[in-house]
């Protein structure tokens, strides 16, 4: 899995980093940019209602409020991807995309290359080749979560403890940025 | 990495069906003007940037649905608001009583301090014009609320309504810095003083 660009949503749906790693992507302008956060913003909101509903109960709301019910009971928080009900991921022929969210809402959006071929079913002559294109699915997925818990780290400590930096605003620290890069390379 | 622009904020425009958001925004954003109606599916959004005290700004600016159908979709997007704007429309009664029901929204769903302002559309249409604007006005500064009569037609006020949100949604923000660092005028009355006595001076008897 090759990771080809990374963005950090705030809360409000504003892009407020964006960094293409690989130097072969094509450039869109800034304000393409901020409409591509808008509408996957707009996308991970609609997906969270479209979530289905247990005996006309709401999931989504129970389900972002079990991680407080869950830290409070056991003053541990298991897992910090608090994207529970939204878009989790997106998988095409070109791009995978995977989201992550904080629990304060801040979104980081991965983009990676596409899953291995998945073999046909009617192509297929062993059982065990699709076994191993399934495995192959979970993996890119797992390593995706791999890269959000690093990121959420760096942004943890070279953002929210920057006392320059003002919350909900683009992130301008190079600090940030160099240990981005060298997450990814 | 972005160096573009130095400020991101989130504009919300909210009010009634048909009571020209989207005109402002369509103004606003790309200074054209379409006579026609067409509703809003969900949300929209435009982005314009604009220049204050020589610091780049991006407003990106959410145009919501006014129709009923729409509501549990455009509630998610209040989250994170810097400004709304509550719209209604100066030639129906109807959409300026609804107003209170769009600041019970805003107080439901927004952040708490958000900026807001009222707005007047259809300004152009003074032969029609059945909201008052002194009622108007008295109403917003009971409410401690700015208030402007805009219109989308002739573009009257429809910059200042945008650059002013933008102007005071920046200055609360560096207000908000200032308090935040070291102020030596107030040093000691809202700070929390860290000097206090020292722990090992005391149990230095009780040891061992």
């Amino acid at each position: 899995m090759k990771v080809y660009s990374i963005y950090i949503l705030n809360k409000a749906g504003g892009l407020i980093y964006q960094n293409d790693v690989n130097a072969g992507l094509n450039k869109l302008s800034a304000n393409d940019y901020l409409v591509l956060a808008g509408t996957l913003h707009g996308v991970h909101a609609i997906s969270a209602r479209l979530n289905p509903t247990i005996n006309g109960k709401d999931t989504t709301s129970e389900a972002n409020a079990s991680p407080n019910a869950q830290i409070l009971t056991t003053g541990r928080f298991q897992d910090s991807n608090g994207n529970r009900s939204g878009l989790h991921s997106i998988e095409t022929d070109l791009f995978n995309l995977y989201v992550f969210q904080s629990l304060t809402g801040i979104k980081f959006i991965v983009i990676t290359s596409p899953n291995p071929v998945v073999y046909n079913i009617q192509t297929v002559k062993k059982r065990e080749d699709v076994i191993a294109s399934k495995g192959e699915l979970n993996k890119s997925y797992e390593e995706a979560n791999g890269v959000f818990k690093q990121l959420y780290v760096i942004y943890s400590d070279y953002v929210m403890k920057d006392p320059f930096y003002s919350l909900d605003m683009p992130i301008k620290s190079h600090l940030f940025d160099a240990k981005v890069k060298e997450l990814i390379s | 990495m972005n160096n573009e622009y130095d400020y991101l904020f989130k504009l919300l425009l909210i009010g009634d069906s048909g009571v020209g958001k989207s005109c402002l925004l369509l103004r606003f954003a790309d200074d054209t003007y379409t006579p026609d109606y067409i509703s809003t599916i969900g949300v929209d959004f435009k982005i314009r940037t604009i220049e204050l005290d020589h610091k780049t700004i991006k407003l990106q600016i959410w145009d919501t649905a006014g129709q009923e159908r729409f509501r549990t979709i455009t509630s998610s997007y209040y989250r994170g608001a810097h400004g709304i704007i509550i719209v209604y429309d100066v030639t129906d009664q109807e959409s300026f009583n609804n107003v209170k029901q769009w600041l019970q929204e805003i107080d439901r769903y927004a952040t708490g301090g958000v900026m807001k302002l009222l707005v007047g559309n259809k300004a152009d249409l003074s032969d029609k014009k059945i909201v008052d604007y002194d009622a108007a006005k008295e109403f917003a500064d009971a409410l401690d609320i700015p208030f402007l009569e805009t219109s989308a037609l002739s573009s009257t006020n429809v910059e200042q309504a945008f650059v002013t949100m933008a102007r005071q949604i920046k200055a609360q923000m560096s207000s908000n810095v200032n308090a935040g660092g070291a102020n030596n005028a107030n040093a000691g009355k809202n700070n929390v003083n860290l000097r206090g006595q020292s722990l090992t001076s005391n149990q230095s008897n009780s040891c061992c």
